[in-house]
């Protein structure tokens, strides 16, 4: 029956907070009236004025009182006494700076760290884009089997693209491309900038549904000639026009095109989560900005009402099939239709795994840092047992004392929420770009209410922990021994409960150290994992031969001729070509048949290739261990001819001798064997590889000048860039050194180690803070006890191995506590582990006297200033 | 409930909200109506301390069972106008129904039937 009444009850009693004056006013009038009324009627039955003045006030009663009695009634008590619990609370965290500091620097550190991680982790794994309906949204990706060949395709061509739109029953389809490195010029005295990009097409945005700040977005009324019309992203307006309101009608000039800005879109920055664009321009504007190549559109759908996915996947299949003029001919096309709920990222799936580990690590480091706070949280309950004692005994409401300490600790803990949401808005991208990858990262990370709502429940979730075991002893003591307990200096053991805080606190700091080391060992193992070529002297240069040459038939005349001037260039000892360079993720997979081969399984026909130029071999240091390198006489119309792998010759033909001269698939000759090398990431077996002459081979646009410097790597890059600018100053290019390339394949193992590493220096920085905390607090209570043990003849060794041995227990027995944890971290973690098995003896037994090495020297100041206390003073004190 | 500093020994704690609740089920009034009410009907017998009555409308006002509205007195004075509500209505019955159990429990303890 509560209910409705409680709440009516609770309405009023709010109503009457608002009004609290007016009531106070209104009380006074009405009482003063009371009175007035009493007063004229004892005149009336003949009382003298003055007397019946006094008289009504008489029989009125106290009116301080009962208005205090009113207001209690309404409910302003509990208010008044939060506010002086607050105040309270402030003036002694004031008076006690040192202990403010360190526990909210403690909370600060853990929350901070959370924070800093989950503001990655959200914008990579969690949030959705900031659309209508995101979970409805799909993109595309075309997979095309021909045998065991298979081509991923997420990008279609404009008349494609225009097929689809117009035939697509079961879905809208919008088209997106992403455009890097866009030179934007706002004013014209103003220097350009660099930013990102997109392409639109005239639906993108009412497909999306996203909103508008001011302005319009582009839509379908922009398709025709005239001015360009410009979108610009949230976070353009405001860095780049300081959010003038007035920005729309403004031109200014994207890669020297005129534009017009129509709309700034409400915090949308484009589909692809990885490469957040700023400016958005329709598909009409890609000739002005881009000039005349252009890349693949890519898509975004949203499903028709009632069509399932893998209805619209067929569908779309057939519809590209018929579409694509692209195609592989006799190709079986398989279309994907995955979910673009959380925005398109090819980064996402290497990332899951090393996030999700640093969320779990970074959970750890937080219960460290409760524990942390828990602990001095304790001891300063300790320090203040006398004044409990005293209100207690005055009789002070337990529940009033409960109170104030949880005021206390909630201050402590909106302390500690600020400072550790200041330290993920500066974490966050740090860590972000701490990454290393095959490509830049990019992902936008906000602070917004999903950090700020996480960071107040961890918060508050790592404050009430922390504030448990305090809570828990104050409500169990009694007002006696805790009185006593002040007056009497000799304390035992510093109490089971914060003994077993600074466990915790070492077993967690235990897990995180083996885990680091764990993930460092991991890095070492695949570093000294031989790559099989010279990563030290060589460099890739990425070219974009595309619209270079108007024939395709003197393309190979083309690269020839800038083959023979790099080559020439000072500092360059070697110089081939690659549609792929290794370890780049891009591959393409063939079959092998040759005559008395039957596979036992299909897979068994399987194998890499790799379309490669002259001197590869020579080039990338890749030893021969038969035959010849390729030359450049192996062209088209020549004897086809390949050289194979170790594993492959190994596999087919038993030895590499066997190998030599055979001929596979019809006409290719196997004209060397070279040693195995490591072809994606340095953790992958070999696989079986054949490298055959690009020459030999279907033209593709996209190739990678590879080159061995000699000396100088620097140098050479700077001379094959000189030589590549004389051979065609229109040339797109991007360089990656050998050694990048190798450790981009360790972005994941590097991330995981790194993050690791910092959290377990921040715990065991904390463990021993908490340590020294406690053994100073323990010393202080027992000066009295240590003073007359050492009146009594105990040596200052005595008294430090008396101080030290009950830490030095604690330490033990967290790291005991520790070790089984360990297994479970380092089994979660397994997949991002090389070479690193999941119980490391060894790693675990060093870690752990690591661990009791730091906590012995925490201990040790405390147990030094113990020893040197003199007895005369401490017991004359008493 | 708010403590009775003073209080006549002549209420029963507890009594004054009854007492309250019954004098405006007869008709709306003000607190000094209230008080000149209660002494009057009870011939003077029940002398409530006129402040008291204050922090107990208050109290029967936030639980719901009398509502205020400012209005004109009889001699033109703002007063503030006490009435019962539907709810104030109910809790008086029950009051009034329990309390009778109660003095009839008492009278028979008082005066033993013989």
């Amino acid at each position: 029956m509560a209910s409705l009444g409680d709440v009516a009850r609770l309405l009023r009693r709010i109503a009457g907070r608002v009004h609290r004056d007016r009531l106070d006013q209104e009380l006074r009038v009405e009482m003063a009236q009371h009175m007035e009324m009493r007063r004229q009627q004892l005149v009336d039955n003949g009382m003298d004025p003055r007397d019946a003045a006094f008289e009504a006030r008489r029989m009125f009663g106290n009116t301080a009182l009962i208005r205090d009695d009113v207001r209690d009634g309404w409910g302003f008590r509990a208010i008044d006494t939060l506010a002086q619990d607050v105040r309270f609370a402030t003036r002694l965290l004031r008076r006690a700076p040192v202990f403010t500091a360190t526990a909210v620097l403690a909370l600060a550190a853990g929350i901070g760290a959370s924070a800093a991680v989950f503001s990655v982790a959200d914008a990579v794994l969690f949030r959705s884009l900031p659309v209508r309906a995101p979970e409805e949204l799909q993109s595309f990706r075309a997979v095309q089997t021909l045998g065991a060949a298979s081509k991923i395709v997420s990008g279609v061509d404009p008349a494609t693209f225009a097929e689809i739109q117009r035939a697509a029953g079961f879905a809208q389809f919008a088209g997106y491309r992403l455009l890097e490195d866009v030179t934007l010029t706002t004013d014209a005295g103003s220097s350009p900038a660099l930013l990102r990009a997109e392409l639109v097409s005239s639906n993108y945005f009412s497909l999306l549904g996203t909103r508008v700040v001011t302005g319009r977005l582009i839509g379908a009324e922009d398709a025709g000639a005239g001015v360009i019309p410009a979108v610009v992203s949230e976070r353009l307006w405001r860095t780049g026009f300081n959010r003038d309101p007035r920005v729309i009608g403004r031109t200014m000039a994207v890669n020297g095109a005129r534009v017009q800005i129509t709309g700034v879109v409400r915090g949308f920055r484009g589909v692809v989560a990885d490469s957040p664009a700023d400016l958005f321009l329709p598909f009409a504007a890609a000739g002005a900005v881009e000039g005349p190549s252009s890349g693949p559109i890519r898509l975004v759908a949203r499903l028709a009402p009632g069509i399932r996915r893998g209805e619209a996947e067929h569908q779309m299949a057939i519809l590209y099939a018929n579409a694509s003029p692209a195609r592989i001919p006799g190709a079986v096309v398989r279309v994907e239709l995955p979910s673009a709920q959380r925005g398109v990222s090819e980064t996402r799936a290497s990332l899951e795994h090393p996030l999700e580990l640093a969320l779990a690590l970074v959970a750890v480091l937080l219960l460290v840092a409760s524990a942390n706070t828990g602990g001095l949280l304790l001891a300063r309950l300790a320090s203040r047992q006398g004044e409990f004692g005293v209100r207690i005994a005055l009789g002070a409401g337990r529940g009033r004392l409960v109170r104030q300490l949880l005021v206390e600790t909630l201050l402590l803990a909106a302390m500690a929420a600020a400072a550790g949401l200041v330290v993920a808005g500066v974490a966050g991208p740090l860590l972000v770009r701490s990454i290393p990858f095959t490509m830049p990262l990019d992902y936008e990370l906000r602070v917004d209410w999903r950090l700020t709502g996480f960071t107040v429940a961890v918060s508050a979730g790592a404050t009430a922990a922390a504030a448990a075991a305090s809570l828990f002893r104050l409500l169990r003591a009694d007002p006696a021994s805790m009185l006593a307990a002040d007056a009497r200096t000799v304390v035992g053991s510093p109490g089971r409960v914060a003994g077993a805080l600074i466990a915790a606190q070492v077993a967690c700091s235990l897990l995180l150290l083996v885990g680091a080391a764990g993930l460092t060992k991991t890095l070492l193992n695949l570093r000294s994992v031989p790559a099989g070529f010279n990563a030290r002297e060589t460099f890739a240069v990425d070219l974009n031969t595309a619209g270079r040459v108007a024939d395709p038939g003197r393309s190979r005349e083309y690269l020839m001729r800038l083959h023979e001037r790099v080559a020439a260039a000072p500092f360059v000892a070697s110089a081939t070509f690659a549609q792929f360079r290794l370890m780049a993720g891009g591959t393409t997979t063939g079959t092998v048949t040759f005559s008395g081969f039957t596979p036992a399984e299909d897979e068994d026909r399987w194998v890499r290739m790799y379309f490669v130029g002259p001197q590869y071999f020579e080039t990338l240091g890749m030893p021969l261990l038969l035959g010849r390198d390729l030359e450049a006489g192996d062209r088209h119309g020549r004897e086809r001819v390949a050289v194979v792998n170790e594993r492959f010759a190994a596999f087919y033909f038993g030895t590499g001798s066997a190998a030599i001269g055979r001929i596979v698939n019809g006409n290719v000759r196997i004209v060397g064997v070279a040693a195995n090398a490591r072809y994606d990431t340095l953790r992958d077996e070999p696989a079986r590889v054949m490298f055959v002459p690009y020459a030999q081979a279907p033209h593709r646009a996209a190739m990678t000048l590879l080159v061995r410097a000699a000396g100088d790597r620097r140098a050479a890059i700077r001379t094959v860039m000189e030589a590549i600018h004389t051979h065609d100053p229109g040339l797109k290019t991007s360089v990656t050194t050998g050694t990048d390339w190798v450790s981009a394949t360790l972005g994941r193992e590097q991330f995981a180690a790194s993050i690791a590493l910092v959290l377990s220096v921040l715990a065991i920085f904390l463990a021993c803070a908490g340590l020294y905390a406690a053994v100073s607090h323990a010393v202080s209570q027992r000066r009295g006890e240590l003073a007359v043990r050492l009146a009594l003849g105990a040596t200052p060794a005595d008294v430090i191995r008396l101080v030290i041995r009950e830490p030095l227990r604690t330490t033990l027995l967290g790291v005991a506590a520790g070790v089984p944890a360990t297994y479970a971290v380092m089994r979660a973690a397994a997949s991002l582990l090389f070479d690193v098995p999941s119980f490391d003896a060894a790693a675990i037994g060093s870690c752990g006297l690591a661990l009791m090495a730091v906590a012995a020297i925490a201990a040790l100041a405390p147990a030094i200033r113990a020893a040197r206390i003199n007895p005369v003073t401490v017991l004359r004190a008493q | 409930m708010g403590k009775k500093r003073n209080a006549r020994q002549d209420l029963l704690p507890g009594t004054l909200d009854m007492l309250i609740l019954k004098t405006l089920s007869r008709q709306v009034m003000h607190g000094y109506g209230i008080a000149e009410h209660i002494r009057q009907v009870s011939a003077e017998v029940l002398r409530v301390e006129e402040g008291s009555l204050y922090p107990a409308l208050q109290r029967l006002q936030l639980q719901g069972l009398i509502a205020s509205q400012w209005g004109q007195s009889a001699n033109n004075r703002r007063a503030r106008y006490y009435r019962l509500t539907p709810a104030g209505r109910r809790a008086l019955g029950e009051t009034e129904s329990s309390f009778s159990r109660l003095i009839e429990a008492i009278a028979r303890v008082m005066k033993p039937a013989t």
